[in-house]
């Protein structure tokens, strides 16, 4: 078996693994924000505003009530 | 909330199952098992069992397509699903199967060969063509 006959046989071979190998994951740069966590990140930001709001009602009615 | 939950229970769609992306890398290692034993030895398969359709092509040719197709299904299945990868990709393996198919029944070959691919593995291909060229898959 010659170097030339392995290059033939191992090669092509070789690089289809390579060309998987590069394209097994999206790039960074090229990520998108997961739909999931900015669901989770607006609902968190409506538990805090409304968590805000029961809180000025009861400074209001304190104040109200004094 | 339960990300992980929700992640779970939402529908990925047909091209979204992990059985696609496997039988890929299944048929990849073959393409290049067969692309080896092809270079190597010159013998890597018959008139008797593919018919002789096929043989009048190499057989670096038909392990090529094998290789070649389903890479680009792999990848174009990868998340975020590449639709114009999946469809190429499956659209050549549909072909190839659908004519070694043909050579195996038609011109000589094994006829249970023939029907492992015109009834398995052809339609499975063509079912995921037609998903990667549907929008709303």
């Amino acid at each position: 078996m010659t170097p030339s006959e392995l290059i033939a046989a191992f090669g092509p071979v070789g690089g289809v693994f390579i060309y998987l190998w590069i394209n097994r994951a999206q790039p960074k740069a090229e990520k998108t924000p997961d739909p999931l966590k900015q669901i989770e990140t607006r609902l968190d930001h409506i538990v805090t505003s409304q968590a805000d709001i029961k809180t000025d009602l009861a400074i209001l009615l304190d104040r109200r009530g004094k | 909330m339960n990300t992980k939950a929700l992640a779970y229970t939402r529908f990925r769609g047909y091209l979204g199952q992990p059985i696609l992306s496997h039988m890929q890398i299944a048929i990849i290692a073959i393409g290049m098992l067969f692309w080896i034993e092809a270079v190597l030895s010159g013998e890597a398969f018959s008139a008797a069992v593919f018919g002789r359709f096929a043989l009048m092509f190499k057989a670096e040719f038909w392990a090529g397509i094998m290789m070649a197709a389903s890479a680009m299904c792999w990848i174009g299945l990868r998340h975020p699903v590449k639709r114009w990868m999946v469809a190429v990709g499956a659209a050549l393996q549909c072909a190839q199967y659908l004519a070694l198919g043909y050579s195996a029944i038609a011109t000589g070959g094994e006829v249970v060969i023939g029907l492992h691919c015109t009834t398995f593995f052809a339609p499975i291909y063509f079912r995921m063509f037609w998903e990667a060229v549907q929008r709303d898959a």
